[in-house]
């Protein structure tokens, strides 16, 4: 479970302080596939990556199972998102000199012995050859993102994000690059995954095919939550 | 952390055209660093070996006084007979080689219709025992024509550079002008018995040759001598337990000094280690802009990767394992350049070691303080086939180290925003 307590958050440069995000509260349910929509600036990219620890928190907290992120240190954020999160971001950000298998394998890098044992992965290039498949990569394992379509690269992206089985899955503008049909393939694909895995995926979109494919919407605007509607 | 090595490998082709201007900068570095060590070394090296095997002795003992005054050619400071016998008694108790030795400044006069030269010559004269000079030198072997002293001969040997100045040749009259032990001067009549072209050129250019016992009768010297040169017989410096012999075996003598070759030759030792440093400090210079090179190839590798990095730091990866990234890659760049310019330094040192450089045409008649041979060799150091690509391969992974330190600073999200 995500609770949100009076999160804030500013910005602080040399001239100004802007604050992007006040007074957020909410809670998500584990297993949840949740949209923070808004326009652009209204704050969506800034509340995810707050809760992936990308992003400091100015004031509130957020609580992830329990577990408070603000004041966490950078070694316990690492440690956070390494065992509870996966990311699936706007411009893929895939390895180029790594083929899409090896992008996906690079999941478990960095776990310890300990922390691989515990997602009962036993053999990292069989899972994440599996991961490929159930993303309908099957056959492009050893080509690199240079040799792949935006769509194949947003799946390799979601493959790496789900091989270690996160509860969470944060996706920012996953389907910004696509085009409509591998926008509606993308979508349908993380849906399937959400019902099929129970994990717990939050969208920042303003995307309408977004918004169609998900249970709940929350609706930013200038920072702050306007409206939290199920669908 | 294969993974890691192996993305590190990947990256190294990935800017193609910046690893190559990298890598060139570090393959010159160490080949020049290579050469520059192995001239350095052959030229420190053969000017050692000539000076041990015609000038002066691993070992040398001088009078009390003499080596402080040793450049002015002191006469009157010398090792009396007596003193001499005790030395020689406890040299043959154990069984160490020595020569005793005369050494002062002469001017040669010669005159000859068809010879170019005409006038005087300032030269060392050295008196030497014809049969015990080779106990520690080299200079019989360099005769080139005619014959090597001998003893109650009342001729001389003069170097290949001198006969030439003066268009000496074997059975010519030579006049030499010097001072006796007690100050007077004295003219000798000399015949020219030999020509000595040794690897010395220094030697060749200002050392005459006489016979000990002759010279004792012209100058006056009584039975004294102004040095013993000793040697252990290996044409190189002596070791310190040998040195450490010689002076207790003539620890009991009283009036005499125990030098070793670097004490004998301050000067020369000073500017051999002023050189030593200049040189050194040329190869720090090249490396520092090879150590640029690499700063700048992995600042601009830092920049364009920043948003990769971000998502390695998303995904849960140490700051320490995205350092290591990019030290390896520094690493690898360094040890391909290494091993590529330390095997272009081997390839073009080889002929230079085994077969050498002429260098007659450029080395007659002038002295660069060094007793280069003729043909010189660059010296084959396994050393600094070693140390020196161990060295760049230090550098090139510290050069990195400035640039990864910025790898991690910022927010993960302020990061992937400002990309």
């Amino acid at each position: 479970m995500i609770k949100a307590i009076n999160l804030k958050k500013v910005y602080k440069t040399q001239a100004e302080s802007v604050t992007a995000l006040e007074d957020v509260n909410f809670t998500i349910e584990d297993g949840e596939l949740v949209a923070l929509a808004g326009a652009s600036g209204s704050g969506k990219t800034t509340l995810l990556n707050m809760i992936g620890t990308l992003d400091s928190i100015t004031d509130g907290d957020i609580e992830f199972n329990g577990t408070k992120l603000r004041g966490m240190t950078e070694k316990e954020k690492t440690n956070f998102r390494k065992l509870n999160m996966g990311f699936i971001f706007q411009s893929y950000n895939l390895i180029p000199v790594l083929t899409a298998l090896e992008n996906v394998e690079l999941a478990f890098n960095p776990l310890s012995r300990d922390e691989l044992e515990k997602t009962g992965v036993k053999d990292t290039k069989a899972a994440a050859m599996q991961t490929l498949k159930d993303v309908g990569l099957q056959g492009f394992e050893n080509r690199r993102p240079g040799e792949l379509s935006g769509g194949q690269q947003q799946r390799v992206s979601i493959a790496r994000a789900l091989v270690r089985k996160p509860s969470l899955i944060l996706a920012d503008e996953p389907t910004a690059n696509l085009d409509s049909k591998n926008s509606k393939l993308i979508l349908e694909l993380m849906k399937n995954l959400n019902e099929k895995y129970g994990i717990t995926v939050i969208y920042s979109s303003h995307d309408h095919q977004v918004l169609e494919n998900v249970r709940r919407i929350i609706t930013l605007k200038d920072g702050h939550i306007v409206e939290d509607r199920r669908c | 952390m294969l993974t890691i090595l192996k993305m590190a490998w990947r990256n190294i082709f990935r800017y193609r055209s910046r690893t190559t201007i990298t890598l060139v900068s570090i393959v010159v570095s160490v080949f020049i660093a290579i050469l520059v060590d192995a001239f350095l070394m052959g030229v420190f090296t053969q000017s050692e070996v000539n000076m041990l095997s015609y000038e002066c002795s691993e070992v040398v003992v001088y009078a009390d006084g003499y080596l402080e005054k040793k450049e002015l050619f002191p006469a009157d400071i010398v090792i009396e007979s007596d003193t001499r016998n005790q030395m020689e008694s406890a040299f043959r108790k154990e069984g160490i080689d020595y020569s005793p030795q005369y050494r002062t400044t002469a001017e040669l006069v010669f005159y000859d219709e068809d010879a170019d030269f005409e006038g005087t010559l300032n030269t060392i004269l050295l008196g030497v025992n014809p049969n015990m000079d080779s106990n520690v030198f080299l200079r019989k072997e360099g005769i080139e024509t005619g014959e090597w002293l001998e003893e109650g001969d009342d001729g001389i040997v003069v170097g290949a550079g001198i006969a030439g100045k003066l268009g000496l040749e074997v059975g010519d009259i030579l006049t030499v002008e010097c001072k006796g032990m007690s100050g007077f001067a004295q003219t000798m009549d000399v015949l020219v018995k030999g020509i000595m072209n040794t690897e010395n050129t220094t030697f060749n250019a200002s050392y005459v040759l006489m016979s000990l016992d002759q010279m004792d009768a012209y100058l006056e010297l009584d039975g004294a001598v102004n040095m013993y040169a000793i040697s252990d017989g290996k044409l190189s410096r002596a070791s310190d337990s040998f040195t450490e012999k010689v002076r207790r075996v003539l620890s009991g003598i009283d009036g005499i000094q125990v030098y070793d070759f670097e004490e004998d030759n301050a000067g020369y030792m000073a500017v051999l280690n002023g050189d030593k440093g200049g040189s050194y400090m040329v190869l720090v210079f090249l490396f520092i802009i090879a150590g640029a090179g690499i700063v700048n190839t992995m600042v601009m590798s830092v920049l364009e990767r920043r948003k990769e990095n971000a998502m390695l730091r998303a995904m849960g990866f140490k700051a320490r394992t995205i350092r290591i990234l990019f030290l390896a890659e520094g690493m690898i760049v360094g040890v391909i350049g290494s091993i590529l310019g330390t095997l272009l330094g081997a390839l073009v040192n080889y002929p230079f070691a085994r077969f050498g450089i002429d260098l007659s045409n450029l080395m007659d008649g002038v002295d660069m303080g060094y007793r280069i041979s003729f043909v010189f060799k660059s010296a084959w150091s396994s050393h600094s086939f070693v140390s020196i690509p161990i060295l760049a391969v230090i550098l090139s992974t510290l050069a990195s180290f400035i640039p990864v330190s910025r790898v991690n600073k910022g927010e993960i999200a302020a990061t992937l925003r400002k990309v």
